[in-house]
């Protein structure tokens, strides 16, 4: 292996995959905390040193997950649970597997004038459960706004972060977003 | 260099050749971030408005007299710059129905007149209320629908409902007729957003059509339909100043609007950091 694991493997550190890059394999290195997550590092890495790479990784425990492109969302889920960070600020959504027990799919949603986007769970029981949502006010301001504009967009974050998530917990994922189905999608981090 | 001093520096350009107060504005936008900035440039006038998201900084910055409002969810703070005056507003996304918008905006004395008008707009063709506004520091309000493109038959239901509407809010013959011209060049497949104001004293005088439309040359061939040669040649050579000022190859949208002035405004938005 070529590619160097530091600065990515210094303690406290997040590494995702940016699922936005399609032609080449590229990863961020996240500060992260309660507040948030800092990009502080970003690598690209030969696909074939990929493997070799991330085990070196989580050998040096550190949680790999993904990320899109230019937009502020960063997540994981591994067997210390899942989390969602937003932003340098923006926070924190967290938890374990046996708290999403009566999860039965993960679902993306978009609002009927694109501004909000994000992840929603289905329950058991039928009904639905919000998880991480985004608003983006420039699709309503934005004459030239469309659903082209949209499916070019970084809302794409919402798309791979309910993959990895309803692949963590092995249950569907329902696009209602984008369309798409999974075999469409890049491979996990 | 961070990675925001290219678009501040254009914005900064861009405010001087207006000759509009540099530092308020540039605080207001470093507040929030050039991620999400929309420029609203008037080809009549010197006035510019900025769409930014919404910080009680930036709204201080540029409006020191103005307490926080409230803020409702999906507000950005637009800022309007017109020489040395700088005003503010509330821009909210959407809006739940027409009657809770015109209560949320009017004077009671005002409200059923002008409800009247936005709660029929919609039925013109496919509308949806996709916007509304209150302004900090001045006593109006705008409520905007938009259309998405339309077929031949849902297009002459539309303007013919627009024109109805524009007779209502006082626009005069030779307007109208140069309004429908303007609307036709645009052609019917293009989505357009209508915006009416009012004020205390009733409904003003005010019709902001907004396209979607993204060509410079299109904002110079509406000039050419509204004044003679010569000046819209003027026009023109500002177009081309501000095209490369912004370092913006294309437009997000371009803006009719009519007034109290026998001639209407054709503003062009433009984003200040492209995708």
């Amino acid at each position: 292996m070529t590619t160097p694991i530091l600065p990515f493997a210094s303690p406290g550190r997040v590494v995702a995959r940016s699922y936005a890059a399609t032609d080449e394999v590229r990863y961020a290195a996240y500060e992260v905390s309660l507040r948030g997550a800092k990009i502080v590092a970003q690598q690209v890495v030969p696909a074939t040193e990929r493997a070799v790479w991330l085990a070196a990784l989580r050998a040096a425990d550190v949680r790999v997950g993904g990320m899109y492109g230019g937009n502020s969302f960063v997540w994981l889920c591994d067997d210390r649970g899942y989390v969602i960070w937003r932003g340098e600020d923006g926070g924190l959504v967290t938890g374990q597997r046996a708290e999403l027990a009566d999860v039965v799919g993960v679902r993306t949603f978009i609002g009927d004038d694109y501004v909000e986007r994000g992840v929603l769970l289905d329950l058991r029981d039928g009904g639905t459960r919000p998880l991480v949502q985004e608003t983006d006010l420039a699709a309503s301001v934005d004459p030239s706004y469309t659903a082209n504009e949209f499916m070019m967009s970084d809302a794409k974050w919402c798309l791979y972060c309910a993959r990895d998530l309803a692949r963590w917990l092995g249950v569907p994922l329902h696009d209602d977003a984008f369309g798409t189905s999974p075999g469409d999608l890049q491979d996990g981090p | 260099m961070s990675d925001e001093a290219p678009h501040l520096l254009r914005l900064t350009r861009l405010l001087e050749q207006r000759q509009a107060p540099v530092l308020p504005v540039l605080s207001a936008v470093t507040v929030s971030g050039t991620s999400a900035v929309y420029l609203a440039i008037s080809t009549r006038t010197r006035r510019v408005d900025l769409l930014i998201p919404f910080h009680p900084d930036a709204l201080a910055a540029v409006a020191p007299q103005i307490p926080t409002p409230a803020i409702p969810a999906r507000a950005m703070l637009r800022i309007s710059i017109d020489g040395d005056r700088l005003g503010a507003a509330l821009q909210i996304a959407g809006a739940p129905t027409a009657r809770a918008a015109v209560d949320e905006l009017a004077e009671p004395g005002m409200r059923d007149m002008w409800f009247a008008i936005v709660d029929a707009m919609p039925a013109l063709g496919q509308g949806v209320i996709n916007g509304r506004t209150r302004f900090l520091t001045d006593e109006r309000s705008a409520i905007a629908v938009s259309y998405p493109g339309r077929d031949p038959d849902a297009e002459a239901h539309l303007v013919a409902g627009l024109d109805a509407l524009a007779a209502q809010l006082g626009l005069s013959e030779p307007q109208r007729t140069l309004w429908k011209a303007l609307h036709a060049s645009f052609g019917s497949q293009t989505g357009v957003a209508i915006t009416t104001q009012c004020t205390p004293a009733g409904l003003a005088p005010y019709l902001g059509c907004l396209y979607a439309a993204t060509a410079w040359d299109q904002a110079v061939t509406l000039t050419t339909m509204i004044v003679d040669t010569a000046a819209a040649r003027a026009v023109a050579a500002d177009l081309g100043t501000l095209a490369g000022t912004l370092e913006a190859d294309e437009l997000r949208g371009i803006e009719v609007v009519f007034g109290a002035e026998p001639l209407p405004d054709v503003v062009v938005w433009v984003v200040l950091r492209p995708a």
